[in-house]
């Protein structure tokens, strides 16, 4: 049989390719999500916990990462749970967000958070979806079946979405011309990977001490509207997950000023994962308000996020809840969690001043 | 389907497996399927015009091939006994036997074409703009450049170059090899043929070369091309916007985006026909290095000149009646020109079907004209020039001689540009008017910066420019590029394709945000 | 008659080494105007009729070459 090629030339062009792959790979993760993007920075820090450390993970949007004050929670009962919220994050991605998690750690549960349920298939924007698919690593496989879920999903609503999913697979298709941006930094070059130092936590210098000047008083109701079927099918297809990993999950509901139609829907949500024999912790009724101590005009900086007086309120609240459930250890001391114990120490120094300015 | 497109790349992949894994013999059935599969992804609904092409000119080729076979045995049996006279006689006859087909096939391939793509405009340019059927078919992809070949097929058939092809089937491939479709070149039968039917074994070296190949075009066009574009599209789609330098740069940046644009996608074409192991004809030669407008025709789009050369330069200015025509004028205009007069008529001819082939409206006339007026009148005016040059004295051996050549050659054509590109001719009358002003302020104060195109970009585009002139102007000097390259050491070829392929990467112009321009070239 | 073509050939391009090269269009020493000029001249000294189909590069790439086809046209 005649050769078509030796030996030589076929080995020579597979190393080409080889190589010609890891350019390609690095090149995706040069002009991706900019380094400095706060959500990225929460998945990184995701990524960066030393394996098998995390008691519990608590997966949302900016209901949690505002929400849930990761440090203080360690400070106060030595719990490691990391709040991965992401801005706007489609619910149709936590069972791929999970995975991801999956990989490194072996949480006690999952705390999900159900706000998402106020919106329906037609409100998305591309970010939304970014700020997740761009903030995974490139090379899982996990990350495209999840481009392809949340695509899937939302192609059944009415929005203006970009449903071509090559331009996700490969973040450099649209990233690429960050390299004149503002945003281009040695950290993007370098694949720094930045994180936070807060576990997830999002602090920032505006919103982290605003208070809202106003009294916005939550639409509690007891009533239940349906959800729209594909939002429901999501949930429905989400529970099946949870039923099929060994770890546990447990859903909430973080307290904020809801519209009452909207809670409604959250109704609609709230009763088919209790139908489904799932533990929810609701934060968002008077009892559990009243319990926290919310303080409707002091602890908000806008009509959906607390600030850091209502984050520890809820914080505090919530922990215990899962303590009552979970036999969880209380890590303080132990030298494996020293980088908890460094959270804290940032999350005091970076709120000492700008506290001691709000109306408690 | 793009060419500089992703799925363009695994189509071409997929064909390329295909081809090598099936055997020698029917290697070219690949080659169809997959031409007719990428017109059917592309532009299903027009393939009937490609269909009926191909069979009219396949069976008037097969009649004209008769033809001749006849003629020859007849020639070779009788032909000791007949008498000078009595051949000619023959001959005439089964010419004109051969020239009514010619006609027919002419008549049907060139009437299809021009009413798919010339009447809709003319029967609104004539004020008929409602006339109760749908005009509004999409032009099949293609048309121009397989009518072009198949015309050129059917003239070479009764000029006896060939034998007429019997397989319908393996001639369909010759008018629909896929890399043609988008941008040719127009391919010659005796040329191209044999290379498509015969299968070709798999070669590294092949595989490479029409790799690197492909991956210059798409840094010509996704880097250079389509990058200029940006800046042009912002100033001719808003022309009265616009004045003075704005303009001038912009037909500059036109001209780099024609050129990279147009010979990106024909490297893209010729790569890939490559890794297949045939070989397309060059489209290019540098034509922006010529010394003169008719060395940059021969230079710049290097097929249709050619098939304007064979079929209609030749035939009218080597034409007896008209040679009689020039004759009797040289009463009137003298004895060279009237010599001339046959060669003049067949400039204006090909200038005029060159101009019409980029379209109907009138700007492309006029740009055919523009150039073959030129010509012409260099034609015209030889020995005024020759006595100039000579009573300045000037030394045509010089290389500064030759530098102001190329470059009032470059001017002259950088300024004809503005007739395809400007929305109407009036409208390119008035761009030019407009650029008469002075505004060298968008330059120093930055004014330039703002549309489309920012100082970065400008800096990467003119250093890619400075690399693709140092490329030519290598390849002018004969160096063959990617044997020279084959010739160096391995770190330092594997770093000059990784490099363009980063380049193409992260410079290319590619992608949601931009308005990704379709091949010029596309719509032909 | 090979000195007749040569003179009609420096006549047409003085600037060529028409013997020196057997390439005369597959190096594009000719172009097409020459060629017509050309054409031109060897129909009307010869009293011959080279027509568009005549005009190969084998018939064309060398003073021999045209010497012949002018022969063959002649007969």
């Amino acid at each position: 049989m005649k050769n078509i090629m030796t030996i030589k030339e076929f080995f020579r062009g597979f190393v080409f390719l080889i190589i010609g792959f890891f350019l390609l790979v690095y090149l995706n993760n040069v002009f991706t999500l900019a380094d400095s993007n706060e959500s990225r920075q929460i998945f990184n820090g995701m990524y960066a916990e030393k394996d098998n450390t995390l008691d519990g993970v608590y997966i949302g949007a900016s209901s949690v990462n505002r929400f849930f004050a990761a440090p203080y929670a360690f400070n106060q009962a030595g719990v490691a749970v990391y709040s991965l919220g992401i801005a706007s994050e489609p619910f149709v991605y936590n069972r791929y967000i999970m995975e991801e998690v999956l990989k490194t750690q072996k949480p006690k549960f999952f705390l999900i958070e159900m706000r998402w349920f106020n919106r329906t298939e037609d409100y998305v924007t591309e970010t939304h979806i970014r700020n997740v698919s761009d903030s995974m690593r490139f090379l899982s496989w996990n990350r495209i079946q999840g481009i392809n879920a949340v695509l899937d999903y939302y192609e059944k609503g009415e929005n203006d979405l970009d449903y071509e999913k090559i331009n996700y697979y490969f973040p450099i298709v649209k990233y690429h011309n960050r390299w004149q941006a503002d945003d281009f930094y040695k950290e993007d070059i370098l694949l720094a990977r930045t994180t936070r130092d807060t576990k997830g936590f999002l602090m920032t210098d505006t919103n982290t001490f605003k208070q809202v000047n106003e009294v916005l008083l939550p639409g509690y109701t007891e009533e239940i509207a349906p959800l729209t079927e594909v939002t429901q099918e999501c949930l429905d297809d989400f529970l099946d997950y949870c039923d099929s990993i060994p770890a546990d999950v447990v859903f909430t509901l973080s307290p904020f000023p809801v519209i009452e139609d909207d809670m409604k829907h959250l109704n609609q949500a709230i009763k088919t994962v209790s139908d489904r024999g799932y533990l929810f912790v609701n934060c968002c009724t008077e009892e559990a308000a009243n319990d926290m101590g919310i303080d409707w005009k002091n602890d908000f900086y806008d009509e959906k996020h607390v600030n850091i007086q209502g984050a520890e309120k809820f914080t505090s609240y919530i922990v215990k809840h899962l303590q009552e459930y979970y036999d969880l250890e209380d890590h303080r001391g132990d030298p494996a969690y020293k980088s908890w114990e460094d959270s804290y120490d940032a999350y005091v120094e970076f709120s000492a001043e700008e506290r001691k300015k709000m109306d408690q | 389907m793009e060419l500089t497109s992703f799925y363009f790349l695994l189509f071409a992949l997929a064909v390329a497996v295909a081809y090598f894994i099936l055997p020698k013999k029917i290697r070219w059935i690949a080659l169809l399927a997959a031409s007719y599969a990428f017109y059917l992804i592309s532009s299903p609904k027009t393939l009937v015009f490609m269909v009926f092409t191909t069979i009219v000119t396949f069976l008037g080729g097969l009649y004209i091939g008769k033809q001749n076979k006849k003629h020859k045995a007849y020639l070779a049996r009788h032909g000791q006994e007949l008498s000078r006279d009595r051949k000619k006689a023959l001959k005439a006859s089964v010419q004109k036997k051969k020239k009514r087909m010619v006609f027919l096939v002419l008549l049907l391939n060139f009437g299809v074409l021009a009413m798919v793509k010339y009447f809709r405009y003319y029967i609104e340019a004539l004020g008929f703009a409602d006339l109760g059927f749908d005009l509004g078919i999409l032009i099949p992809l293609g048309i121009s450049f397989y009518t072009f070949q198949s015309v050129a097929y059917i003239i070479d058939l009764y000029r006896n170059k060939f034998d007429a092809d019997r397989n319908i089937f393996k001639f369909a491939l010759f008018l629909s090899f896929f890399p043609l479709l988008i941008q040719g070149p127009i391919s010659r039968y005796d040329q191209l043929a044999g290379q498509l039917y015969e299968g070709h074994s798999f070669s590294y070296r092949n595989l490479t070369f029409g790799a690197q190949l492909i991956l210059w075009g798409f840094f010509k066009k996704l880097v250079i091309a389509d990058r200029a574009g940006i800046f042009v599209s912002a100033v001719f789609d808003n022309y009265t916007e616009y004045e003075g330098l704005y303009i001038v740069i912009a037909l500059l940046m036109y001209s780099i985006q024609i050129y990279g644009d147009f010979s990106g996608g024909i490297d893209i074409s010729r790569g890939v026909a490559q890794i297949l192991g045939i070989e397309l004809t060059n489209n290019f030669e540098r034509p922006y290095f010529s010394d003169s407008l008719s060395e940059f025709w021969r230079r710049w789009h290097i097929t249709l000149g050619n098939w304007c050369r064979d079929y209609i330069f030749y035939p009218i200015s080597l034409s007896k009646g008209f040679g009689k025509v020039g004759k009797a004028l040289r009463k009137v205009l003298g004895d060279r020109l009237g010599k001339l007069f046959p060669v003049i008529v067949a400039q204006l001819a090909t200038f005029l079907v060159i101009g019409i082939w980029h379209g109907a409206e009138f700007k492309y006339v006029a740009y055919g004209l523009y150039n073959g007026g030129i010509i012409i009148s260099g034609m015209i005016f030889a020995p005024l020039l020759e006595w100039v040059v000579k009573i300045l004295r000037i030394n045509t051996e010089a290389f500064s001689w030759k530098l102001f050549q190329i470059g009032r050659t470059f001017f002259l054509i950088v300024l004809g540009r503005i007739l395809p590109k400007a929305a109407s001719f009036s409208v390119a009358m008035a761009m030019l008017k407009s650029m008469l002003a002075f505004n060298p302020g968008i330059i120093t104060e930055g004014g330039i910066f703002t549309h489309g195109l920012t100082a970065n970009d400008f800096t990467i585009l003119g250093l890619c420019c400075v690399v693709w002139f140092c490329v030519s102007l290598m390849q002018e000097n004969g160096w063959r590029i990617r044997e020279a390259l084959e010739r160096q050491n391995m770190l330092f070829r594997w770093g000059i394709y990784l490099t363009a392929f980063a380049v193409v990467l992260v410079f290319g112009i590619y992608g949601p945000g931009y308005d990704a321009a379709a091949f010029i070239y596309r719509g032909f | 008659m090979k000195e007749t073509v040569l003179d009609i050939l420096k006549g047409v391009r003085s600037d060529v080494d028409f013997e020196g090269t057997d390439k005369l269009i597959d190096d594009n020493v000719l172009e097409s105007l020459d060629i017509v000029a050309i054409v031109g001249e060897f129909n009307d000294e010869f009293d011959i009729e080279i027509s568009v189909e005549d005009l190969t590069p084998e018939n064309f790439n060398s003073v021999d070459a045209m010497v012949e086809l002018i022969k063959n046209a002649q007969a």
